[in-house]
């Protein structure tokens, strides 16, 4: 039981089992501790996962499959004509055209820009060895042009300018909005680009919705080489002399390592660590998995692809503010996917820790959506048998430092030996395994390095 | 002919300046001073602009729109002429490091001004970021896009009053660079205002008032004349507009003369007037010792962007006679109220006579809470909300500072003091310079022009 560990990997998300299963394949001991009795189930469309990883593990192998892939992008507000944005252009362009002109000549310019662009990024983003400013690994002027714009440029203001149809501002803004910016925050606009970026990968094209629960399956079952200790909460970090040494468990063992990732949040590793939490978030989403007794009879574009319903463009900007104030949006954006007798409901933006506590705001968060949806799918609230809820959580407050920093500064901190894995490592919170695959790279290589 | 009486006449100068107000007078004597014929075409009756002081009430004195402008650039006031023309100025508190940096900021402006290389925007951006070596600056390198102003620990008082910033979004600490303390004039703005236009008189510019530029006449892409609503023509090769950006580029030129995305840029860009102004003459001494701030509860920028009066806006209510008692009688007393977070428009209809009344009420219900006796002593009130701004100085949407004061429309994303038109300058308020300092906007356009002409000669 208290054997020594090359490395020791905390938390079981996507990142902690990519970066535990990809250092024992590199041969080393690996344990992973998991706090709950299960690796946490991720559930709705995948955007951003990382298809290296994918390929490295032989995921496809291991079970990963999808119920839908390209899922298209449809906008649904009130008393507007539902608005469906396939992944081509063109097919996009001919159902814009009869809700603006102007916007369908505008969005082949508005992909090809913000493709280009995320094209130059990527490498920025997702190659450990960059260092330095983005700007100045762009070569051609235009690019470093429009990306210092869309630096400093709020989401809003940024398809303020592109388009006029509320419909597809509302529903862009939901994607703009996913990493916990403000809707109106410089630099949000970015997160559009880097939002492209992933979407480009290739894998799983624009969106893709993974088959219930095979995506931790595939992934835990790519890293049973390692050791997956469940139900099993790390107390602390153990440092000494500047280096990680190891982790003390809550019922009081000690367990040493080389090296140590985590995959849990950065706040949660600084309390570990015995340090002090980090600047917090205050918005983030919520996610509710309804359960349907038999499916009530959906409009059409819910049956094809992801659904935002919003309002408009400015809504966003209140509803960010309720939230912040701690209070539940009355009006609340929301992004559903239907999943065989299930519909995932994703609403952001939702406080993090609202007034009152979640425990009271649960059911009223779900009355809400119910309501809401009972507008636009009749019979939706007779049908709902269940309700599961994923709360927002505790996470470091994004921004434009995090999103254009060098890869390797989201990885490490002040311990040489220690590396960050998870979501929080990733320039925006996302499911991709990305910041695993890397951490476990540098993890191998100190590895390496002490066993010659 | 040259004097603006009777309609229909043509003239030519060798640069046409519309607008008189602070950036127009200051380019008006730097061009006039280089001997160049220079004809100020303005709108209204007097020049000024903003930095005007009427009377509101009988005896009492203030500056309608503003109590105070960006600090002007020392070596501005010494070649302007302003205090030889009598006008005194006083700094405010100031932060050092802002100062500083701004002082920065304004050298690069002036430095760019006179080479006439055009630049892109990143090599714009990256001059007014990199700290200068030795420089305090409170944004080490570019980080400032991600600070806001309740992170820096800021008063945000002065800040905010007549703006509808969010103090807690990041990148709200740019308008620091802007905004964070300033100077005042004795005798008010007008002061100022008076000073410059005798200055420019005395450099021999010309001015027509009630004269409103109309279009702006291009051949072959080259500004070949300004009309005017009388249809007179002014003949010049030179035209510096010193509306604000939106209002200049999407107002003066007919519809297929400019560029498509020098219009989609014009389009894009967001004035946010947020700003209303409670003058107030009091009977009485001021019942207040300096400037008190009341804050915004948290729905006034909400309501803001709904387009409804906030309940409780910030508000910075300054006694401006005892700074300067010649505002009002002896044994009396003036005080400025600035409030931000008031829309240009209301979701439900115009400014009314009523909503301007309901406003002045609650503005003084919530002082009176602070300040007792203030209202029993009050011996007229005036009131200005962003549409009127907008009608009297032209300012779009009733923003001073010629757009809002977001990361993407500050420093090197500012547009001016050239443009893509030929001939065609701008020093407004919406120009790199303007937020900084006082007349600067116009400084660097002037130096923009001069260089321009001294390299067509050459």
């Amino acid at each position: 039981m208290n054997g020594r560990y090359d490395a020791i990997v905390i938390g079981a998300s996507t990142g902690g089992l990519a970066a535990a299963a990809l250092l024992s394949r590199a041969g080393a001991k690996v344990l992973l501790l998991e706090r709950e009795t299960a690796p946490p189930q991720w559930h709705g469309a995948l955007y951003a996962l990382d298809p290296v990883l994918v390929d490295a593990l032989g995921l496809t192998r291991h079970g990963l499959g999808f119920c839908a892939r390209d899922l298209p992008l449809v906008g649904f507000a009130q008393g507007a004509e539902p608005l469906t944005l396939m992944r081509s252009v063109h097919a996009a362009g001919r159902a814009l055209a009869p809700v603006s002109e102007a916007d369908a000549r505008a969005w082949p310019r508005f992909r090809r820009d913000l493709f280009a662009l995320s094209r130059r990024l990527r490498r920025w983003w997702w190659h450990a060895n960059e260092s330095g400013r983005p700007e100045d690994t762009l070569e051609d002027r235009k690019a470093r042009d429009s990306f210092l714009r869309l630096a400093h440029t709020g989401a809003d203001a940024f398809l303020a300018a592109c388009f006029e149809s509320e419909t597809l501002r509302g529903s862009l803004l939901f994607d703009a909005i996913g990493g916990g910016f403000a809707p109106s925050e410089p630099g949000s606009a970015l997160a559009l680009v880097w939002r492209a970026a992933q979407e480009m990968a290739g894998l799983q094209g624009a969106s893709a919705l993974p088959a219930c629960g095979s995506l931790v399956a595939a992934l835990t079952r790519a890293a049973r080489s390692a050791d997956l200790r469940m139900a099993a909460p790390v107390e602390a970090i153990r440092v000494r002399d500047g280096r990680a040494i190891g982790v003390a468990l809550k019922d009081g063992t000690e367990i040493d390592a080389q090296v140590l990732l985590s995959a849990v949040s950065v706040s949660a590793m600084e309390r570990l660590l015995g340090g002090a939490a980090h600047d917090t978030a205050k918005t983030g989403e919520a996610q509710l998995l309804f359960t349907l007794s038999e499916l009530p009879s959906l409009p059409m574009p819910f049956n094809l692809g992801r659904v935002v319903i919003a309002d408009s463009a400015g809504g966003y900007a209140d509803a960010y503010e309720e939230a912040r104030a701690g209070l539940l949006p009355g009006d609340l954006p929301l992004e559903c996917i239907v999943a065989g007798n299930r519909m995932i409901v994703t609403a952001r933006p939702v406080p993090i820790v609202p007034l009152g506590g979640w425990a009271a705001l649960k059911s009223l968060l779900a009355a809400r959506i119910i309501r809401r949806l009972n507008c636009v799918v009749p019979g939706f609230a007779g049908a709902v048998t269940g309700i599961e809820f994923r709360l927002p959580k505790n996470g470091p407050r994004p921004g434009l430092a995090r999103l254009l920093a060098p890869p390797a500064a989201r990885l490490k901190n002040h311990l040489p030996n220690l590396w960050r894995c998870g979501s929080d490592a990733e320039p925006l919170p996302c499911v991709s395994g990305r910041a695993g695959r890397m951490a476990a790279a540098l993890a191998a290589r100190t590895l390496a390095g002490r066993v010659r | 002919m040259r004097s603006g009486s009777g309609a229909g006449f043509r003239v030519r100068y060798d640069a046409a300046i519309i607008g008189a107000g602070a950036d127009g007078l200051a380019a008006a004597i730097l061009l006039a001073r280089a001997n160049l014929d220079v004809i100020v075409v303005e709108r209204g009756p007097e020049s000024g602009g903003r930095c005007v002081t009427r009377q509101f009430a009988p005896g009492f004195f203030a500056s309608p729109f503003a109590d105070d402008m960006p600090r002007m650039p020392p070596e501005l006031v010494q070649s302007l002429g302003v205090t030889a023309h009598g006008a005194v100025l006083v700094d405010k508190a100031a932060d050092g490091r802002v100062l500083f940096r701004r002082e920065a900021v304004l050298a690069r402006v002036r430095r760019e001004a006179q080479t006439p290389a055009p630049q892109t925007v990143w090599k714009k951006l990256q001059a007014h970021m990199t700290p200068e070596e030795g420089e305090g600056s409170i944004w080490p390198g570019s980080d400032w896009v991600d600070r806001s102003i309740g992170e820096l620990g800021i008063e945000a008082g002065p800040v905010l009053a007549g703006r509808a910033l969010d103090p807690d979004l990041a990148g709200s600490g740019i308008a620091l660079l802007t905004t964070a303390r300033s100077q005042v004039v004795s005798g008010g703005l007008g002061a100022l205002g008076r000073a410059l236009a005798e200055s420019a008189r005395a450099a021999g510019a010309e001015f027509l008032f009630q004269a409103e530029a109309n279009e702006i006449r291009l051949h072959r892409r080259k500004a070949q004349a300004l009309l005017l609503a009388d249809g007179s023509e002014i003949e010049t090769e030179i035209i510096l507009s010193t509306l604000d950006f939106k209002r200049t580029f999407l107002s003066l030129f007919p519809w297929n003369a400019l560029p498509a995305p020098l219009l989609a840029a014009a389009g894009a860009w967001r004035p946010s007037g947020a700003r209303a102004r409670l003058l107030l003459a009091l009977r009485v001494p001021a019942p207040l010792d300096g400037p008190i701030y009341l804050p915004a509860d948290g729905d006034a920028l909400a309501s803001f962007r709904r387009g409804s009066v906030p309940e409780r806006p910030p508000l910075l209510a300054d006694p401006v006679s005892r700074r300067d008692p010649s505002l009002a009688p002896d044994g009396a007393s003036v005080i400025t109220v600035t409030l931000g977070a008031i829309p240009h428009s209301l979701f439900d209809g115009g400014w009314t006579s009523d909503r301007r009344q309901m406003l002045a009420a609650r503005t003084l219900a919530r002082l009176e809470a602070v300040v007792p006796g203030l209202v029993n002593n009050l011996a007229g009130l005036k009131i200005f909300v962003p549409p009127d701004m907008e009608e009297v100085l032209g300012a779009t949407g009733g923003d001073l500072d010629g757009g809002q004061l977001a990361p993407d429309q500050m420093l090197g994303f500012r547009p001016g003091p050239r443009s893509v038109v030929a001939g065609v300058y701008l020093a407004g308020s919406s120009c790199q310079a303007a937020p900084h300092g006082a007349c600067a906007g116009g400084a660097a356009a002037a130096a923009a022009i001069l260089a321009d002409r001294s390299n067509a000669a050459a």
